[in-house]
């Protein structure tokens, strides 16, 4: 039944995008829920799509040279819960940060509270204090914000992140940042692969399918799908033409390849479609500053 | 006879393993470990106040008053002796969150107060201080829900059969818990209104 899922979250992938919910989802409370993982969280559309294209690829390439992970949540208002509780609630659910190493780090930004909170994951608490991170809000972000240029705000806290991480000498990143980075280095072959295996059962699904009507014509088709899929999604032809390629050779053994796949999809266990995986090794207890604008 | 023996060791060893014995070993480490956590947070708070204090003291006609309750809140805390058996007592654990839980309101006046003197606010050492005191105060709360977390997860654990019989025969006792009430919310700046009083 797993094919069944994936096909289905590639279905969702596709379809999500464009029916994105208008503002942040609150819950029965009248709290804001956790948004669904993302490098930059921007439902209340705060920021042009140019800019959080360009924010995302941003944190991409900085991830896959420094390794560290760093999100962004723009929300309107996080009341009636002070923006700590929100961030840390985030934080504690999307655990971003390598595993093993845990350094991640989440930017809040209440945008109607005129309120922002870096939160900082254990291991980088020393790399970025609070007394370091409330200076950050106050000197890039504050007065950025003050003119309602979120981006630029943003982008310089990111600069100056970027330095004092890099600054902490962790283990370099492995090059493995699947959007905005278009240059898949080799050793993140086997995630980009795994994270091929929902693309290829499908393709091997649909393509067992026209193969039946249309023969070794209805394989070709169900690959180039692929491949187009791919490519469009993962931002990478490179991988685009490995998916369809596989799935052309497994077309035929469509049956037995289901097999193969289940224990494979059940042992790798997730899989992310737009690129962005947490770590899950980052540890929220409290780190970092809040201030106001 | 040998061979008896040799059974019943391994009875034993099955028993063990499968009484939860292993289970309440885990838990009750995270017990103690997000208690020696949450400790550490409040010693951190305790350590800073002093400076936070010094740094007022240099502003003439600063509230004596909410001075005075954060030295004096600070002091009761650090007055209690943390010993390992205070987590398992619960009349003394109430009055260390009493005492601590006084600290935070006592901090958070002082620094809603501060607000309203300009020098301070411009005044970067206490700008500083002020961030380390709110990220400690918001540690402090993080560690204390952990420890509620992990102490409802114990206590939770070896209620249960066949668990509680193993707690039984070791003697390991269900840990009392902190109050419900969040201390975020005790926390809570007051409103102060200085009435035009200060000029």
């Amino acid at each position: 039944m797993r094919w069944w899922i994936a096909s289905l979250a590639l279905l969702f992938a596709i379809a999500l995008p464009a029916a994105r919910a208008a503002d942040a989802a609150r819950g029965a409370d009248g709290l804001l829920l956790v948004p669904p993982l993302a490098r930059v969280s921007d439902p209340g559309g705060f920021l042009a799509p140019a800019d959080r294209a360009a924010l995302e690829s941003k944190l991409a390439a900085f991830e896959a040279t420094h390794g560290s992970q760093i999100a962004i949540v723009m929300v309107a208002s996080t009341k009636p819960e002070p923006i700590e509780d929100f961030a840390h609630r985030v934080g504690d659910a999307w655990k971003i940060g390598r595993r093993g190493i845990g350094d991640g780090v989440l930017i809040v930004v209440a945008v109607q509270d005129r309120t922002a909170r870096i939160d900082v994951a254990r291991r980088l608490e020393g790399a970025i204090p609070d007394v370091t991170a409330r200076r950050l809000i106050r000197d890039q972000m504050a007065p950025h914000f003050a003119s309602k240029d979120y981006a630029g705000g943003l982008t310089a806290t990111l600069d100056a992140l970027f330095g004092l991480i890099a600054a902490e000498g962790l283990a370099p990143g492995t090059g493995d940042a699947a959007r905005g980075d278009r240059q898949h280095s080799a050793a993140d072959g086997e995630s980009a692969i795994r994270s091929l295996i929902p693309f290829i059962i499908a393709g091997v699904l649909l393509g067992a399918l026209l193969r039946r009507l249309f023969g070794v014509l209805g394989t070709l088709l169900a690959a180039g799908g692929v491949v187009a899929i791919v490519a469009f999604v993962m931002s990478s032809l490179l991988l685009g033409a490995v998916a369809g390629l596989v799935v052309f050779v497994l077309t035929p053994f469509g049956g037995p390849m289901m097999m193969a796949t289940q224990v494979l999809g059940g042992r790798g266990g997730g899989f992310s479609l737009g690129g962005f995986r947490s770590g899950g090794g980052g540890d929220f207890s409290g780190g970092g500053a809040s201030g106001n604008w | 006879m040998q061979i008896l023996r040799r059974y019943w060791m391994l009875v034993l060893v099955s028993v063990l393993t499968g009484c939860g014995y292993n289970g309440i070993q885990t838990r009750d480490q995270a017990v103690k470990a997000s208690w020696a956590e949450l400790l550490s947070q409040y010693q951190r708070r305790a350590d800073l106040i002093p400076n936070i204090v010094n740094s007022v003291k240099g502003e003439t006609n600063f509230e004596q008053e909410t001075l005075v309750r954060v030295i004096d809140a600070r002091a009761k805390a650090t007055s209690i002796q943390v010993t390992p058996e205070l987590a398992n007592d619960p009349a003394a654990l109430q009055k260390f969150q009493q005492a601590q839980g006084e600290v935070s309101s006592a901090v958070s006046r002082l620094l809603a107060v501060s607000e309203n003197y300009p020098s301070l606010k411009s005044n970067q050492g206490f700008q500083d201080l002020r961030a380390e005191l709110e990220g400690t105060e918001n540690r402090i709360a993080i560690a204390r829900n952990r420890y509620i977390k992990a102490v409802e997860e114990y206590n939770v654990f070896i209620r249960q059969l066949p668990q509680n019989l193993t707690a039984t025969v070791f003697g390991y006792k269900e840990k009392p818990q902190f109050a419900v009430e969040n201390e975020r919310e005790m926390a809570k700046p007051p409103t102060v209104d200085f009435g035009g009083a200060k000029k």
